[in-house]
């Protein structure tokens, strides 16, 4: 599981670099996320673009890395696709995440 | 009418390399993007269920059959694991199920119909099937 890290002023974007966050992948993703994220300050981008399966350990994941990060601390998910889009809808995650369509979009906002 | 059959060990690995075998099948090759995801979706929580539970952190074999007809995909899951606890009866995701886990069934009752589970013979059998053609429900 290869996650890649950027960090900017006020922001660190994490980038998933698999096709797959499923239960035999999520352990690795876990332990990549928390290393990438417990020390961010600001906001932390997660762009799932690579992703085009997610199944509810991978989402379960994703809810969890909120636990990582520091007090006030935010979440946010960018770049899904429209397989793990409509994971995040159908579980109605995706009204506790901000989501945004590119990771472009943001850093702009 | 397309059909195809895999029997492999429930853990997340081969549940993984079985779902990709089934991405390459002749039933998943004649469903649309939405339906095939919706299909790969359930049968992943439906075999990560297995694999977690059936054999009791174990091993052991699940067996999987795909049938396409009259415009759904049917699907039927054996294992010879302890017995199932039901998929239960609520009516689709608890949005406030934040703790990790528990997102699955309701994925499963969201996007399959006709779920019937039953003991025969020291197994369990799971059947359910998903729209396969745009008459369906949410794709």
């Amino acid at each position: 599981m290869q996650l890649s890290v950027m960090r900017e002023t006020g922001v660190t974007v994490v980038r998933t670099e698999e096709s797959r966050l499923d239960a035999a992948g999520v352990l690795a993703f876990k332990d990549r996320l928390r290393e990438a994220v417990q020390t961010a300050q600001g906001r932390v981008v997660l762009d799932l673009g690579s992703v085009n399966f997610l199944d509810s350990s991978g989402l379960g994941a994703v809810v969890a890395a909120r636990k990582f990060l520091a007090d006030g601390v935010a979440l946010e998910l960018a770049g899904l696709t429209p397989a793990v889009e409509r994971v995040f809808r159908l579980t109605r995650m995706d009204s506790v995440f901000t989501i945004h369509p590119r990771v472009e979009d943001a850093l702009a906002g | 009418m397309a059909f195809e059959r895999a029997r492999f060990v429930a853990d997340p690995v081969a549940v993984r390399a079985a779902l990709q075998r089934f991405e390459q099948g002749a039933v998943l090759a004649s469903l649309g993007a939405d339906h095939r995801d919706c299909l790969l979706l359930v049968l992943a929580e439906v075999l990560n269920n297995v694999a977690e539970h059936a054999y009791s952190g174990g091993s052991g074999p699940v067996t999987v059959s795909l049938r396409l007809c009259s415009g759904s995909a049917f699907a039927r899951v054996v294992d010879r694991g302890v017995c199932a606890p039901p998929l239960g009866s609520g009516a689709g995701c608890d949005p406030l199920a934040l703790p990790e886990g528990g997102f699955g069934t309701g994925l499963i009752r969201t996007l399959a119909s006709g779920i019937v589970q039953h003991r025969r013979i020291g197994c369990n059998v799971l059947q359910f099937r998903v729209a396969a053609d745009n008459s369906g429900r949410d794709a």
